[in-house]
Formats: C-alpha cells, sequence, structure tokens
C-alpha cells in the first residue's frame, strides 16, 4: 500500500498531461485554469503523502516525500508563473510540463533503481523539448549538446545502476561503477568538468523552465547522488573518493562564481551562480557525515528556492525589454517595485547573508567542514566564505545595473505587476527565504532530523542569535528598500563639462558591468579565464575532439578494409583463375593429358597404400 | 500446416510475375495472411511436418523470428506502395522480395542442416538481385561482393555441416541436440554466420549494399538477411549444441565490430551508410549477447533483435522518404521537417528512442538484459564495452535527428509529394516500438530483470 501511494503524484501529473492533449481545443483561460488546477492538485497529493501514516516510511521514504514535495511546489509557482510568461500557451508546452514535473517525481518516489532509471531517461527526454521550444539556432545547438551529454551522462547512470548488486565482487568493479554513478548524477546537477550543457540549456528555455531546470531538474541528480553515497556506498569507503569529490566541490564552486562574474547575460549569469551553487551542496555532502548532508540539503532547499526566484524574477526583466542583456536594463525599480523586493531578497540569500535562508544553510556547511578536519576541508571551508563574497559582488552588479542606475533600455512590452499570476509565486518564494532564514531551528527539527533519522550536533542556538539580529537588519532592508524606492524615482541629470569634448556614454554611465572588466586583467585570475576561453575546461569539446580522433581511425581501419583487403584480394582470385585457366585450352590433347596424369597419380596412391 | 507458411511467399512471387498490375498487392495480402496464420493458428497445426525426408518444426524462438520478419517486411510492403511508381520496378521488387521472406521462413522453420543451408543460399542469391536493382555498373560490383562474401562464409560452413554429419551420420537438428562440439567447428560457423550477419573484418559488404532501393535496404537490415545470421547463432549454440572450450575470443570480436563502425558511423555523411553502420554495430551488440550463452542474455537478444528489427525498419524507411522528398542522401544537405511532417517525426523518434535503448521502449529492456548477464558472468570490460557502444549509439542517431529535424534550411521545397503512406509505415513502426515496451513493462510489472 504505501508503495502504491507513493506513485498517486506521478500518476496524476500523466494524467494531466494526457487530459491537455486530449482537450487540445479548448479556450486558453480554461487551460489555464486547468493546469493551475492539475499542479495544484498533484502538490496537494504530495503533501497527502507526509499524512498518510507516516511511521510506516523509512528514513530515505521521508527523503523522497522531502523531494517531491519540493519538487511539486516548485512545478506550481512556475506553472503558475508560465500562464503569464508564455504569450501563447498551447496544449504541448502544458502537457511536456506536466510529464516533465511527473517524470521528476518519479525519480525522486521511485522505489526500485530501475524505474528510478525509466523516469530519469523521461525527464531527459521531455525536457529536450523545451529546448526546442523557442526555435532559436543557439536553442538548436544547446538541445544538441544537451541531450548528447546528459543521454550519456545517463547511461553511465544505467551502468552504476546494474552494477550495484556486484560491488562486493572486487574493489575494482567498486571503484568503476562508483565512477559511473559519479558521472551520471554529476552531468544532470552540473558539477565541474561536466557543466558545459548547463549554461546554454538554462538561456534557450523559456524561463520559467529555467527556473524549473535550475531549481529542481539538477536536484534530481543531487537526490540520486545521496541516495547512492549514503546507501550503497557507505561514505567512509574509499578517502580517495572523498578528497576527490571535495576538490571537485571547491573547482566547481569556484570556477561558477568567477564565470558568472564577467557574464552579462543575466540567464547566462545566473546559470552559472547555479554551478556555483551546486558546488557548496556537493562540498557539503561530500564529507559525508551527517552534519554535512543536513548542511547539503539545506541549502538544497534553500537554493531551489532562491534560484527559482531569481530566475522568476529575471523572466519578468526578459518579458518586459525582450532583451537578456544587463546593458539593456536600467532604474526598473520604480516601475517593477515588487520584482525588486523578490529580486533583492533573493540575491542576498544567495549570496549568504543574514537573516536570509543562504546564511543558514552556508553556516552549516562551513560548520561540516570545519569539523571535518582535514586540510582540504578547512581549505574548502575557506573557499565557501571566497565564493560568498564573490556572489555577492556578482549581484550588486545586476541589481545595480537593472533596477537602479540610469534607465537606458527600451521597454518593448508593457507589463503589470498586479497580476496574480505573477505575486504568487514570487511572494510566496520571498517569504520562503525569510522563514527559512529566520526559524533555522524549527526547520531543521521538523525537516530535516526525521529525514537524517538522528538529532544533528548542530550548535543551533548560535544560527538563532545571528537570526534574531537579522530581525533588526530586516528592518534596516526594508528602510533601504524604501529609501532607495523614493531615490530611484527622480533621477538628477547633470551635463558634465570638459572642455567642449563630447564624451562617450561609457564615460558618463558608469555600468555595473564595468567594474568587473578589470578582472580579466587581474594576475592569477586572468589565466583562468584564458584558460576557459580556450575550451580546455570544455569536457564537451574535449570529448569531442576524443570522438573524432576515434573515429578518424575507425574510418581508416574501414577504408582499408573495404579498399585494400577486399579488392586485392579479388583480384589475386582472378589472376589466380587466369593462371587455371591455362591448364583448359579447349584442346583435346591437352584433355587427355590431364585425365592420363590423374589416372597415374590415383593409381600411385593405390598403390601406395596398399 | 506449416509448409504451407513457407510455401505461400513462393507462390505469391509467382503470382506476382504472371499478374502485373497487383503485383504489390498480392505481395502485400500474402504477408499479411502469413502473419495472420502464424498469429492466430491452432495448437493441433503446429506439428512437426516432414516431406521428403527434411523436418520442419515449430517451436518459439522460430515463432518470434517468423512473426517480427513477416510484420516487418508486411510494413516495407505497404511502405513500396508510395516509393514504387513504376510497374516494372514493383513487379521485381514483389517478386524477388517475396521468395526472400520465403527464404526467410525457410530457414526458420526448418530443423535440418541441408534446409537451413539451402534457404540460407536462396536468400543470399535474392539479395544478389535485390541490392542490383537499378544494373548500374557501380552497383552490381557491389551486389556482386555482397553474394560473394556471403556466399564463401556459408561455403564455409557447410564443411563444418559436413563434418558434423560425419560424426553423427545425420543433418538433423532435433537429433544433435546436446552434441558437444569443439572450438573449431565453432568457429568455421561462425565464420558463416558473420559474414551473413555483417561483422568486423567481413563487414563492408553491407554499407555498400545502400545503394539499392530503400525497401529492398530495410529488407536486409530490418527483416530478414542480416537476421538469419542471428537466428542461426541461436539455434545451433542455444538450442541444439554444446560448445566445449573458451569461445570468448568471438566474444571480442563481436564488440570489437560494434565499436568500429559506432565510431564510422560518426563521421559518414551518407544518411543511409550511417544506418548501415549502426546495424553493424547493433549486430555486433547481439551477437556477443548471443554468445554469453546465458538464459537471461538470450532473452535480452530476442527481445532487442525485435527492438532492432522494429526500429531500424523505421530508420531506413525514414532514409527513404528523405531520400524521395530532398533528392539526397548526404545528410548535411537535409533540412528541418519537424513542422512539415509531424507524424514522420514522431516514427523516426520513437525508432530512434528504441535502437538507442532508452525506457520505455522496447531495445532498453534487451540491452539491460544483456548487459546485466554479463556482469553477471563477471566480464567487467565487456560490459563496460557495451555500454560504450549505447554511448555511441546515442551520439550518431542524434546526430542524424540533428540534421533531419532540428536544424533549419529556407530554401526548401518537397520534390516527391505522395507520401502519406510512406509516413503512416514509418508511424506504425514507431508506434508498435513504444506499444510493445510498455506492454513489457505491464507484464513484468516492474520486476522485468
Amino acid at each position: 500500500m504505501s508503495i502504491k501511494i507513493l506513485f498517486f503524484p506521478v500518476f496524476l501529473s500523466f494524467l494531466f498531461s494526457f487530459l491537455n492533449i486530449l482537450l487540445w481545443k479548448i479556450r486558453r483561460r480554461f487551460r489555464s485554469f486547468l493546469s493551475i488546477f492539475g499542479s495544484f492538485l498533484v502538490l496537494i497529493s504530495c503533501i497527502y503523502i507526509l499524512f498518510f501514516n507516516l511511521s510506516c516510511f523509512t528514513q530515505w521514504e521521508k527523503l523522497s516525500q522531502f523531494f517531491a514535495i519540493l519538487i511539486s511546489t516548485i512545478s506550481f509557482l512556475c506553472m503558475i508563473y508560465s500562464q503569464w510568461y508564455i504569450p501563447f500557451v498551447n496544449f504541448i508546452y502544458d502537457s511536456l510540463f506536466f510529464l516533465f514535473s511527473g517524470a521528476m517525481l518519479g525519480v525522486v518516489l521511485s522505489n526500485s533503481l530501475i524505474s528510478l532509471y525509466i523516469f530519469w531517461e523521461l525527464m531527459t527526454i521531455s525536457s529536450f523539448f523545451f529546448i526546442l521550444y523557442e526555435n532559436t539556432e543557439e536553442a538548436k545547438n544547446a538541445s544538441i549538446k544537451y541531450i548528447i551529454m546528459t543521454g550519456t551522462g545517463s547511461i553511465f547512470l544505467l551502468f552504476g545502476i546494474l552494477g550495484t548488486n556486484f560491488i562486493e565482487k572486487n574493489i575494482l568493479w567498486k571503484h568503476l561503477f562508483f565512477f559511473s554513478i559519479f558521472i551520471g548524477a554529476g552531468v544532470k546537477s552540473g558539477i565541474f568538468p561536466l557543466y558545459s550543457w548547463l549554461p546554454d540549456t538554462y538561456l534557450s528555455v523559456p524561463t520559467p523552465i529555467s527556473a524549473m531546470f535550475s531549481g529542481i531538474m539538477s536536484k534530481t541528480g543531487i537526490y540520486a547522488f545521496i541516495k547512492f553515497y549514503f546507501t550503497i556506498f557507505y561514505p567512509e569507503w574509499s578517502t580517495f573518493w572523498e578528497n576527490l569529490m571535495i576538490i571537485i566541490g571547491m573547482i566547481t564552486l569556484l570556477s561558477g562564481v568567477l564565470l558568472a562574474l564577467i557574464q552579462h547575460d543575466i540567464k547566462r549569469l545566473l546559470a552559472y551562480h547555479s554551478v556555483s551553487q551546486i558546488g557548496y551542496i556537493f562540498l557539503s555532502i561530500a564529507t559525508g557525515t551527517s552534519i554535512g548532508l543536513l548542511g547539503g540539503l539545506y541549502h538544497l532547499l534553500n537554493h531551489s528556492i532562491f534560484k527559482s526566484l531569481l530566475f522568476l524574477g529575471a523572466g519578468v526583466l526578459i518579458k518586459m525589454t525582450h532583451s537578456r542583456e544587463l546593458e539593456d536594463y536600467g532604474n526598473f525599480s520604480s516601475i517593477l517595485p515588487f520584482t525588486f523586493l523578490t529580486f533583492s531578497i533573493a540575491s542576498f540569500s544567495i549570496s549568504g547573508l543574514p537573516p536570509f535562508n543562504g546564511f543558514v544553510s552556508k553556516w552549516i556547511i562551513c560548520q561540516a567542514l570545519l569539523e571535518k578536519g582535514t586540510t582540504l576541508s578547512i581549505l574548502g571551508m575557506i573557499i565557501s566564505l571566497l565564493g560568498s563574497a564573490l556572489t555577492l559582488a556578482s549581484f550588486i552588479k545586476v541589481i545595480n545595473d537593472s533596477f537602479l542606475g540610469v534607465g537606458k533600455g527600451q521597454i518593448k512590452e508593457k507589463i503589470s505587476e498586479k497580476s496574480f499570476l505573477i505575486i504568487t509565486p514570487l511572494g510566496f518564494l520571498a517569504l520562503n527565504c525569510l522563514i527559512l532564514g529566520i526559524f533555522p531551528s524549527l526547520v531543521i527539527n521538523k525537516i530535516f532530523n526525521p529525514i537524517l533519522g538522528t538529532i544533528s550536533t548542530l550548535n543551533i542556538k548560535l544560527i538563532n542569535l545571528i537570526s534574531f539580529w537579522g530581525y533588526l537588519f530586516i528592518l534596516i532592508i526594508f528602510l533601504i528598500y524604501f529609501y532607495s524606492l523614493r531615490l530611484t524615482k527622480k533621477i538628477k541629470e547633470k551635463r558634465v563639462f570638459i572642455g567642449g569634448e563630447v564624451i562617450s556614454r561609457e564615460l558618463s554611465d558608469f555600468d555595473g558591468s564595468h567594474f568587473y572588466k578589470t578582472l580579466y586583467e587581474t594576475e592569477g585570475i586572468k589565466e583562468f579565464y584564458e584558460i576557459e576561453k580556450k575550451g580546455l575546461l570544455d569536457s564537451y569539446k574535449i570529448s569531442e575532439k576524443f570522438f573524432n580522433l576515434s573515429s578518424r581511425i575507425s574510418n581508416k581501419i574501414e577504408i582499408f578494409m573495404r579498399d585494400e583487403i577486399y579488392l586485392k584480394g579479388r583480384k589475386f582470385i582472378l589472376f589466380l583463375t587466369e593462371k587455371f585457366r591455362t591448364f583448359q585450352n579447349g584442346l583435346l590433347p591437352r584433355y587427355i593429358f590431364w585425365v592420363i596424369a590423374g589416372l597415374i597419380f590415383i593409381m600411385e596412391i593405390l598403390v601406395w597404400r596398399y | 500446416m506449416l509448409i504451407l507458411i513457407i510455401i505461400l511467399p513462393f507462390i505469391g512471387a509467382l503470382l506476382s510475375k504472371l499478374i502485373k498490375r497487383f503485383s504489390l498487392h498480392i505481395a502485400t495480402s500474402i504477408t499479411f495472411i502469413i502473419f495472420i496464420l502464424l498469429l492466430f493458428l491452432p495448437d493441433i497445426f503446429k506439428t512437426n511436418f516432414e516431406i521428403l525426408g527434411i523436418t520442419f518444426l515449430w517451436d518459439d524462438l522460430s515463432f518470434i523470428f517468423a512473426t517480427t520478419s513477416t510484420f516487418i517486411g508486411l510494413l516495407i510492403f505497404l511502405y513500396s506502395f508510395g516509393y514504387f511508381n513504376d510497374e516494372k520496378k514493383r513487379v521485381f521488387f514483389s517478386f524477388w522480395a517475396q521468395i526472400f521472406l520465403g527464404s526467410m521462413l525457410g530457414v526458420v522453420f526448418s530443423d535440418n542442416l541441408i534446409s537451413i543451408y539451402f534457404f540460407w543460399e536462396i536468400a543470399g542469391l535474392c539479395s544478389y538481385r535485390l541490392i542490383g536493382t537499378y544494373r548500374e555498373k557501380e552497383h552490381l560490383i557491389k551486389s556482386e561482393k555482397a553474394f560473394l562474401i556471403t556466399v564463401t562464409g556459408a561455403g564455409i560452413m557447410f564443411l563444418a555441416f559436413a563434418y558434423l554429419y560425419s560424426i553423427t551420420g545425420t543433418f538433423s537438428l532435433s537429433e544433435m541436440k546436446g552434441l558437444s562440439i569443439s572450438p573449431i567447428i565453432f568457429s568455421s560457423i561462425f565464420l558463416g554466420v558473420i559474414t551473413k550477419s555483417a561483422t568486423f573484418p567481413l563487414h563492408t559488404w553491407l554499407p555498400d549494399a545502400s545503394v539499392a532501393p530503400t525497401p529492398v535496404t530495410a529488407f536486409l537490415h530490418a527483416a530478414v538477411l542480416v537476421k538469419i545470421g542471428i537466428y542461426g547463432l541461436l539455434r545451433l549454440f542455444w538450442k541444439t549444441f554444446y560448445i566445449e572450450g573458451n569461445i570468448i575470443w568471438a566474444i571480442y570480436l563481436a564488440i570489437f565490430s560494434s565499436l568500429i563502425a559506432g565510431f564510422v558511423a560518426l563521421v559518414e555523411k551518407d544518411f543511409k551508410k550511417i544506418l548501415a553502420y549502426s546495424t553493424v554495430s547493433q549486430l555486433g551488440f547481439l551477437i556477443s549477447g548471443i554468445l554469453l550463452l546465458n538464459d537471461k542474455a538470450i532473452k535480452g537478444v530476442l527481445i532487442f533483435y525485435v527492438a532492432h528489427a522494429l526500429g531500424k525498419g523505421g530508420l531506413f524507411l525514414t532514409a527513404g522518404i528523405m531520400e524521395k522528398i530532398l533528392g539526397t542522401k548526404d545528410i548535411s544537405k537535409m533540412n528541418g521537417i519537424i513542422k512539415k511532417l509531424p507524424i514522420l517525426t514522431f516514427g523516426y523518434f520513437f525508432s530512434m528512442l528504441s535502437v538507442i535503448g532508452i525506457p520505455p521502449f522496447l531495445g532498453f529492456f534487451g540491452k539491460i538484459n544483456i548487459i546485466i548477464s554479463a556482469l553477471e558472468k563477471e566480464y567487467l570490460l565487456i560490459s563496460f564495452l557495451l555500454i560504450i557502444s549505447s554511448i555511441l549509439t546515442l551520439l550518431y542517431l542524434w546526430r542524424t535527428f540533428k540534421f533531419l529535424f532540428i536544424v533549419e534550411n529556407v530554401n526548401f521545397e518537397f520534390k516527391y509529394k505522395r507520401i502519406e503512406v510512406m509516413n503512416f509505415s514509418v508511424f506504425l513502426i514507431g508506434f508498435f516500438s513504444f506499444l510493445l515496451g510498455i506492454i513489457y513493462l505491464i507484464i513484468h510489472k516492474g520486476g522485468f530483470l
């Protein structure tokens, strides 16, 4: 019974997906209602599981429920937002949406590994079509890159899943299967060398789907990894992998945020931040301790909330200006005060400022790394602090460029924030950013301790203390907010006189992105950007080279087999037959000669035998 | 009744020659009748049948192979209504294709090495005629190549049959059951099989055969010719003989063939050649699965055989449509037709996913069973190489999908309009790949390993 009830939300999602196809002719208003109602129903059914005979579920089923509620909530909010964002929502979009979210629910709710894999592939295939949805040239290239990388990853995952029964046979096998699972889960979540599909994909899909991709689809990779790492491969099994994972987490974190700093495309920027935050989660989980897992899960929850919020907020800007470039934005805080508020809350959360939720989880992560106590983990802690600072720097740029400053861009489409379709998702997510930041002890006791099974040895008091001061901080934030609103309503423009010369726009308007141009010239960081530009970190390009080389070699062998071996052999046989023809020239004496020679030969043999 | 199933295609071939106007109609209806007979024949007729000392028998293995081939053949005949407009070509195709199908049915139902060899060679002869349909000089050289290589292999295989006769004194397979054979005999039969089933050193005739018209190549790749080899391996080494000694070299040969063909398919530009190399790659997969000689692996092979027959049929038929409407076989010159032909896209997409092995399509369940039984036999390297082979499949098939359906070219017009029938048969194939996968999933209720 418990197993069947788990699949109910998945079934419901697929039902609504099918229903959307069946009712392909109905009016848009009604379809919007149907879709929102459907995703709400899925959410309700996920919550219903929570109250359904809780005691019979194991720890891992509780983890599944946690993920299921997260996924269905974010999908519900994104579905509401899509009805506002996509101008011509048709049945294909809604149907795919339900298929996609149902597949993700299936991944986290599956009780067997094979059904996890089946839903995993369904998730990959259904998300593929979202990339093609906007039908631009870059989207087409991104879609192929996406499907090739994640498809390869999921085949690796399949290999790992099949191998789980055989890991005890040989230590080499165990390493190989762990490697496969690591790649399979890593590609989906976007860790260091495997994230090259991620920025292109996130910016090619419609914005609500970007929020889904970043907010929850990358989390299914983490889910699969946690499930394998903590059940089948117990965390202490190999210090090599542990250290490697901490190193990979650090590199992911740092490279993501460094690349994000120099972006001027808002979606690409958010995508690189997504990579960096995944680095935090990985770093925390890699410690293998219970507090590390707590930190990872807490940050995962926070990340899916604030990253979805950031994407949805960016979607408002994109819809308004029809552009993703930061340079086309500016001074939107007076037009979009609500978006400004929620976007800033999300930005402060992702940068880890108290009292927002990012602070709490980063605190726990740092504590986990400190408790681990190895040199690497201490280094990891330092890097994570550095990453936080760089994240803040990056988001100050975004806020400055888009909401504050001088209005440079043209507003292509008049939109109003008053719609329920936009206030609900943004407001709800922003509220959660605050709640998860202010009541960390409540969240840990109610949500995470049942999942982890143990009461963690975390010093919650200190977090509570800081969060208390956070109340005060909030007041200050709101004051700043209203102050800046008042500030941005009127901009004083003054002409600058420098000897009659005409000054360029670059000199007069100091864009936020100009701050970070110096980064290109900084020693140490410069080399990193150069390497990135050459594509040496791009695993897609590197493996493309490898495959090209192998293909060329194989092609050579193939051509050799086809032209040399077969044709030469054919020629040789023709040559032989030509020679044999001289024995039979049609003259009677020659045949008589052969007959007699043959007879003598046979006689010889007979005589020799007897 | 069994003899009727084997003889019907030959009668149909004669009728097609006589009534030229309805040759394809006759071929389609005869194939349909055979298909219905195979599916709904009452059990009492499924008895062994003996004629001139040669026994024909009915068992599960022959049933699976016969039904699949007939079904694919039926769809290909349906398709060729749209493909061949010329009456002469129709007569030619329906005559030889029916004999082709008949020889396949003969191979799968015979219980006798002599009759297996006999029908095996008839199939080779048909392939010779069919590949050279257009009778250009280059085509003839290629069809001659196909004929020569397969016949040479079959000759070596026949030597092994003769040796078996000299040991046992019989050609009947059911009497030879459980006979243990030496690796040398195995190798010579294996050599015969890999010429037919196009495995590495002897596979070059198969990509060259892509000069033939598309229904013919679909017949070669999906329904009949290369699958005869698979059937022969299964019948001889799984059902009948017991191999003494180590045959792991053969598994490695098959996997090597699978990998090398996969890599070549990544750089090839001719669409039909890509699909041909894909067939070589999948055949390597299947042969290595068979040689694991494990019940689970054989189950996987049978499932993947059906999936590959369906999927590869769909892919080839799509290739034919593209060739007709665009007038080129070069994939880099093809256009994104995802919007203009959505039904075709569906068919191609489903067939493709099935061949790659993505759940819940049928191919997945075959591949997974083969890989897991390799793991159970503790062949780690083999299972890993099989995984690499499926990754290669993913890469080159998505590459074709990209060029065919996604990349869009503005200057685009149909050169050929009558494609409804062809589209429909591709769609049917894709649909069945999906449906059979779902049915398999439902039957096994998750415990399908």
